[in-house]
């Protein structure tokens, strides 16, 4: 027992290692966070804009830009851990993390790694290759020949790309928060519409077209200004050369060149179409179960024709196909697994804007019986996110999905999110009454909540403010102050108590509550209102 | 207190750690620097920390991409913020440290629900279940350690998680940890233990090979 623990300690000790970050690596997120810092000083100097055109809403355009021919969007998905996943790969443990999926790609020669990617999120694309890229959130990006950008960060709040050499094309799909911005030595440029296209070269500087939608410019010297389509601007040798107004014909030529290029064209042709791309080895989806060796297995057939055939069935869009095979798995492992992949299959069509194929997608894992409760939640969950994310669903479709959700999944571990949620669609939809029950349910039910003051003290605001039941939005107030001595609305909480008191009459409550908020916030903002509140009955 | 190198045997009235002032001098010195020449100054203060930062983050997500993002975020609050640092009787690594770690906290709340849900979500892709590629500088044994160990702290809950952190990867003190949270020592002290324990249950479990990683 001793040796044990001696053991358990000696791996403790070994496994908090502090894990040495290679100098590269620190001198990039020094470039990085400067670059950054150094944007951040800009903004707060308030510097004035000029609008050259309205903003236009993005709704409509990357649904026009993409929607292309019948058979459109049979993409390939490039596995980003190739052979250079070693090199690339930091310190052990560490995993890598792609920040942009190659969705696919266009070159005469040469094989993936040679033309398409140099190093963790670099891409490089040589004379004669092109690469469409999928990209955070919602961004879709070719790189034209000879281009060279860094995929400097993806994620739900920001998309950034850095542009150093060539030209690309931004589509950027509707109905997201993200921001997505294209950044160069000339200046930086951030959506505003779906779809533009800039390019760098060291002699002539930058350019950004903007097609559809605005664009907002923000120059290297930090002056700003907003493009709409038709306008252009061009960088020469450290200035601004014009906002140029392009003519109908000549930015029609020009946008027919991002659309028409030949990655454009062999996504329409499909993969049926022999093209000169090369062929890149799929990574495989599953392996053997580690402990015991045994394959995968399947009442439908052997493991390996199950899979490919729900992955080509995926392909073609036969989800009935998929369904019935589905109901006739038996074993739990091989159910698993098939889950697993309709979940990877699910965000590969979410990647390529394919939502509906992903919603069905994800149906099939939620209604399927014989999968495990944690892959089924997992797939509501998605399909719900997918629903808001992606598909702008009307609240009451959402709040209809979120309380399939709960009925399916009433214990299950995301029910706090999706608590949260509810209590954030039904305060939009000014479904008041409802609201105030979700946040009491909530508090209830998931005391430990993160938020949980948050949620009290809405609670009592929603009850004072929206149903006008002031003496419940009292006690809602009153046992905010007492689970929430130091929480960060308990100033206005003791106003609001203070207020309510004096209305309903009872005086002796808002002495006490009056000279409560006098010593706790001197120099509060309600300092002058609560010093001249009279305290005498009404 | 199993797993704990450090003797927290110290007499309780010893609220604040002492530390030699030339080690907490030097560090504001850097951050007095930055102030008049950010960009010359302010790569050697990054330089000096940012490792501690990734690491942190590193062993509270399990995930290198992520910790380095979340580091890049630290980095950019310390950079707007460094004007109006004032240095203290405290080394400026615990601010660092206070500073990360409310980071991992705002970043597990945000990404709780988006990791797995997300439509865009690369969750199975980024975090999932990929085997990744050992480093040549590290020998196997001391892989699996820290797989074991990011293991099980992915299995304990993210405030114990935190403070098994800013113990065992910023080395900082039980004294030191509670003035960071804002709670006093000896709670500190149990939420330590307590983090331990299960720490070394997670460990011993899969070790030991009596049950199948929970």
């Amino acid at each position: 027992m001793n040796d044990h623990n001696g053991d358990i300690k000696r791996i403790v000790k070994k496994g908090f290692i502090r894990l040495p970050v290679d100098d590269e690596t620190v001198v990039k997120a020094i470039d990085a966070t400067i670059r950054y810092g150094k944007s951040g000083q800009v903004e707060r100097k308030t510097l004035p804009f000029r609008r050259l055109e309205p903003v236009w809403a993005y709704a409509l355009a990357a649904t026009l830009a993409l929607a292309v021919g019948a058979g459109y969007l049979v993409l390939r998905r490039d596995s980003l851990h190739s052979g250079s996943r070693a090199a690339d790969s930091q310190v052990s443990g560490g995993r890598l993390q792609p920040k942009a999926v190659v969705v696919s790609y266009v070159a005469d020669t040469g094989t993936v790694d040679e033309y398409m990617r140099r190093k963790g999120n670099e891409f490089l694309t040589d004379g004669r290759s092109q690469l469409l890229l999928a990209v955070g959130m919602r961004t879709r990006t070719v790189l034209f020949e000879q281009s060279d950008v860094t995929v400097d960060r993806a994620d739900s709040l920001r998309t950034s790309i850095s542009l150093r050499q060539g030209v690309i094309a931004v589509d950027v799909a509707p109905g997201g928060i993200d921001t997505v911005s294209i950044v160069t030595a000339y200046g930086s440029f951030t959506q505003l519409g779906t779809r533009f296209s800039v390019s760098v070269d060291s002699i002539e500087g930058a350019s950004v077209e903007v097609y559809r939608g605005s664009v907002s410019v923000r120059e290297i010297d930090g002056r700003d200004m907003i493009l709409g389509p038709g306008r252009a601007w061009e960088s020469r040798n450290g200035d601004t050369v014009a906002t140029i107004r392009r003519d109908a014909a000549e930015l029609e030529e020009l946008e027919r060149a991002f659309i028409d290029n030949k990655l454009e064209r062999l996504l329409r042709r499909g993969p049926d179409v022999p093209s000169h791309s090369t062929v890149v080895p799929r990574k495989p989806l599953f392996k053997k179960q580690p402990s015991t060796g045994r394959e995968i297995r399947s009442a439908a057939g052997p493991a390996v024709d199950v899979v490919r055939s729900i992955g080509a069935m995926a392909d073609r869009g036969d989800f009935h196909a998929i369904d019935s095979v589905v109901a006739q798995l038996i074993d739990p492992a091989t159910a698993d697994a098939i889950a697993g992949m309709l979940l990877t299959l699910s965000r590969r069509k979410t990647d390529s804007f394919r939502f509906a194929d992903a919603r069905r997608l994800l149906e099939t894992v939620v209604k399927g019986g014989i999968f495990s409760p944690v892959r089924r939640e997992d797939a509501s969950v998605r399909r719900y996110m997918l629903l808001k994310t992606h598909e702008e669903t009307a609240p009451g479709d959402l709040l209809k999905e979120l309380r399939r959700h709960r009925n399916l999944f009433p214990a299950g571990s995301f029910g706090e999110d999706m608590a949260a949620e509810e209590v954030a669609l039904l305060m939009a939809m000014k479904r008041h009454d409802e609201a105030v029950a979700a946040i009491k349910r909530l508090l209830h039910r998931y005391p430990r909540h993160p938020q949980s003051g948050y949620y009290c003290y809405l609670h009592a605001s929603a009850l004072r403010e929206n149903l006008h039941r002031n003496t419940d939005a009292l006690d809602g107030y009153k046992r905010y102050i007492a689970a929430y001595p130091d929480g960060k609305y308990g100033e206005d909480a003791l106003y609001w108590i203070i207020q309510l008191s004096r209305s309903s009459g009872d005086a002796d409550n808002t002495a006490q509550y009056k000279k409560t908020y006098l010593k706790r916030y001197p120099h509060g903002r309600w300092i002058e209102e609560v010093r001249a509140i009279d305290v005498s009955v009404r | 207190m199993s797993g704990n190198q450090r003797n927290d045997n110290e007499p309780s009235s010893r609220t604040v750690p002492a530390f030699s002032d030339s080690e907490t001098t030097d560090a504001w010195n850097l951050v007095l620097l930055c102030r008049n020449d950010k960009g010359r100054f302010f790569p050697l203060l990054m330089k000096r920390h940012y490792a501690l930062v990734v690491n942190m983050g590193y062993r509270f997500f399990s995930d290198r991409g992520l910790a380095e993002d979340m580091a890049q975020d630290v980095f950019l609050t310390v950079y707007h913020e460094i004007d109006r640092l004032q240095p203290g009787k405290q080394p400026f690594v615990h601010w660092l440290c206070r500073i990360t770690s409310n980071s991992c906290r705002s970043l597990y709340r945000r990404r709780k629900i988006e990791q797995r849900a997300v439509a865009a979500g690369k969750v199975d892709y980024w975090y999932g279940d990929e085997a990744t590629e050992p480093a040549e500088r590290i020998d196997d044994e001391t892989k699996d350690a820290i797989e074991y160990v990011n293991d099980a702290l992915q299995l304990i809950k993210p405030d114990e998680r935190m403070a098994l952190i800013l113990s065992h990867v910023a080395e900082l003190k039980t004294a030191e940890i509670a003035l960071m949270m804002k709670a006093p020592e000896y709670t500190v002290r149990r939420l330590l233990r307590r983090a331990e324990g299960k720490m070394h249950k997670l460990i011993s479990q899969r070790t030991f090979g009596r049950h199948e990683r929970p």
